[in-house]
């Protein structure tokens, strides 16, 4: 009897933690600093998680909510949590969502490298950002070189100046690849490892990837075979006209053709 | 020739005042049991809106609206979302963004009767007035869902804004207010972007989906006056596909597209009669029957899948780690599915196209891919629908591709209509009816025009 009423004690217990842990969750969504205070007083976990992964900082971070965040930073929140779904960091959100604000305050406490900061920072255009990264830490020579080239293909003219300023090297000519070689690549392609199509077209003399659900972009050759798009960060190469291997940062990913056209 | 279309006015005119469906009636999205697949023996195959070439007729649409029209008998039925911010439009072509559209606006939520011959307005009645309740994704609009009718009454849903009947002559029957219905990004529910599920008729009821962030149901109610006849919970997230009734053996099942899972329900209790999963984490699809199967897809991570489930099935019928198939599901993928336009069962195939315009076929008895070739289109988002052996697929840049329904991919026409397509076409037996960003178009070859 006694071992069946600690039981009941402790679900009870469980459902009421539950119960403020969500309400937190809601509550730094959306940047009810009062009620954030208040449900940790009462016992709120700082990373209770959603089924993506999202905890209360992740969630204050990505809807903008600049009071909740530097105060869930103040608490000690993890800064350098990637939810269970797109495995994205919040700042990526925060980037994505133009919460320039938000990530101003990230910057200085995310434990990712200057490189790898740089590289994600550049991709906003915004020069406060870049700077801010800059402050934070010095990143390599050849990181700020790729982050200035990507702030010139994107024509972010105060964050190249920014990174100019930094001792960001010119970036070397294009290389001009035959419009016959361009068109070998035309075509949809597909990877086992990335449920995305990836159409390659030729507009203009240069040749474009856009997948499924996603704006195209054009790619900048670095031979006839290698490409970049610097402002993601991306690397493609064709192994042959049928398939290329696309890097990002760690990962990459190969993709073969299965419509031409 | 006038003799003969006043003929057919007339019979079809005593068919609707019946209730009883004729093959050219379209009385919701995608048509009968939303097959897609119209009755017309010589549908049009070649037009050019802006030359005029086989268009019977055009008429201009006020508002916003993604909504495919429906057919029934000399009318045909469109909803519409007039935003009082002439900037707003809907926001074309493939984009990642996730953000809701910026509209804050009064809107007018309107039902629109024309006449099938000639396009001319009968009436139209504003349902609601006000400033949205919830927001609508940027290639979406406050009046998504399709209107469905039996002739003698037409529903029309507009999300949070309520669910509404009318006679076929435009008066209010009734009207029902089913809450808030924040259908949006599951991973940040402030990204509203809008209902998209059409009503259905099922014998004396409408059929209602609302799956939304928090608190899904299904619903049926009664025709007559809107009483709730029955209401089933979901443990959903927000989707966006249109419940398919299909007609068994013994009963009737409402299959449902879910994140979740995959559902059928017993169309006259709501009763849950079988899941399967897994399924992607948006599911925008409308489930399709056919070849004695119901094919059921979605195309977003974390799985892609095409199940073809087993028209009468019951329990979980998710299948054990390896397998593709079993006694209730006759083959499944787990890559491959599509994300917005719905697939069709056309003749020995099953099809599917992607936004980004690759069409591919199966073999819709086996499973195994027949073909598969990219239209030289930018963005699809309307399902196909198909009639007299060639299937119809349009475009966001506002081309109709008619493609030869077969084994082998044979383009026949390419077909513009002058203004974006976001629209599922409807068929009116050899009357293509398209809806643009601002027109309705009537489509038909020069010999079968009124």
């Amino acid at each position: 009897m006694r071992r069946i009423a600690l039981l009941i004690f402790a679900v009870s217990l469980g459902l009421r933690a539950w119960g403020v842990n969500e309400d937190l969750l809601e509550a730094s969504r959306t940047g009810d600093l009062p009620a954030v205070q208040a449900l940790l007083a009462k016992g709120a976990a700082l990373e209770t998680a959603t089924a993506y992964g999202q905890t209360p900082l992740y969630l204050a971070a990505m809807n903008g909510r600049e009071e909740v965040v530097r105060y869930l930073l103040d608490q000690g929140a993890n800064p350098d949590v990637h939810d269970t779904f797109y495995k994205a960091s919040m700042l990526d959100f925060v980037l994505m969502r133009k919460h320039y604000g938000v990530a101003r305050m990230l910057i200085g406490k995310l434990s990712a490298k200057p490189d790898e900061l740089l590289a994600t920072v550049v991709q906003s255009g915004n020069a406060d950002l870049v700077a801010a990264v800059l402050e934070a830490g010095k990143p390599g020579q050849a990181a700020l070189d790729k982050a200035y080239a990507a702030a010139l293909e994107g024509k972010q003219v105060e964050a190249a100046a920014v990174l100019k300023k930094a001792g960001a090297g010119e970036p070397a000519p294009a290389v001009a690849v035959d419009a016959a070689t361009l068109q070998t690549y035309v075509g949809t392609y597909k990877s086992e490892q990335l449920p995305l199509d990836i159409k390659a077209s030729v507009k203009d003399g240069k040749l474009y990837l856009q997948a499924t659900g996603q704006p195209e972009f054009p790619l900048k050759p670095k031979s006839a075979t290698q490409f970049e798009f610097a402002p993601a960060h991306l690397e493609v190469e064709f192994d042959s006209p049928a398939s290329f291997t696309l890097k990002q940062g760690s990962m990459s990913f190969h993709f073969k053709k299965a419509v031409t056209q | 020739m006038i003799r003969r279309a006043s003929w057919c006015s007339l019979a079809l005119g005593a068919m609707a005042a019946a209730g009883l469906a004729t093959a050219a009636d379209w009385p919701q999205f995608r048509g009968p049991s939303a097959t897609g697949v119209g009755s017309g023996a010589k549908p049009p195959v070649h037009w050019d809106a802006a030359k005029g070439t086989n268009i019977v007729w055009k008429a201009e649409i006020p508002g916003l609206s993604v909504s495919s029209p429906i057919v029934w008998g000399d009318r045909v039925y469109v909803t519409t979302a007039i935003s009082s911010d002439p900037s707003q439009k809907i926001r074309t072509g493939q984009y990642g963004d996730t953000d809701s559209a910026n509209d804050r606006s009064p809107h007018q939520w309107k039902v629109m009767a024309l006449d099938r011959l000639t396009g001319k307005v009968l009436w139209q009645q504003t349902a609601h007035e006000g400033v949205p309740k919830t927001k609508r994704h940027p290639k979406s609009s406050q009046a998504s869902p399709s209107p469905t009718t039996n002739g003698s009454v037409v529903v029309a849903y507009f999300g949070s804004e309520g669910l509404y009947a009318y006679s076929s002559a435009g008066k209010l029957l009734w009207r029902k207010d089913l809450g808030i219905q924040n259908a949006g990004w599951f991973f940040a529910p402030d990204s509203e972007w809008g209902v998209g599920s059409s009503p259905v008729i099922y014998k004396n009821s409408v059929i209602v989906l609302c799956d939304r962030q928090k608190d899904s149901f299904i619903a049926a109610f009664d025709l007559k006056d809107g009483r709730e006849i029955w209401r089933t919970a979901r443990a959903e997230l927000p989707t966006w596909g249109t419940p398919t009734v299909v007609e068994g053996k013994d009963r009737a099942e409402v299959v449902t597209n879910g994140s979740k899972a995959i559902r059928g329900y017993d169309a006259d209790t709501g009763k849950e009669l079988w899941t399967l999963g897994p399924n992607s984490e948006i599911a925008c699809t409308t489930p399709v029957a056919g070849q004695g199967l119901i094919f059921v897809t979605a195309g977003y991570p974390p799985v892609q899948p095409i199940y073809a489930i087993k028209i009468g099935s019951a329990g979980n019928l998710t299948l054990p780690a390896g397998k593709s198939s079993s006694d209730a599901v006759a083959w499944s993928a787990q890559r491959g599915g599509v994300y917005l336009p719905s697939p069709i069962v056309y003749g020995d195939q099953f099809y599917t196209l992607s936004n980004s315009g690759i069409l591919t076929a199966y073999d819709a008895k086996a499973g195994n891919r027949v073909y598969q070739q990219r239209l030289q289109g930018d963005s699809f988002v309307a399902s196909p629908v198909a009639a007299a052996g060639n299937l119809y697929l349009a475009s966001e840049d506002g081309d109709v591709f008619v493609v030869k329904a077969g084994p082998q991919f044979e383009l026949v026409a390419k077909n513009p209509v002058g203004e974006p397509i976001l629209a599922t076409p409807a068929w009116a037996d050899d009357l293509l009816i398209v809806r643009g960003a601002s027109h309705l178009f009537a489509i038909a070859e020069r010999e079968r025009q009124p």
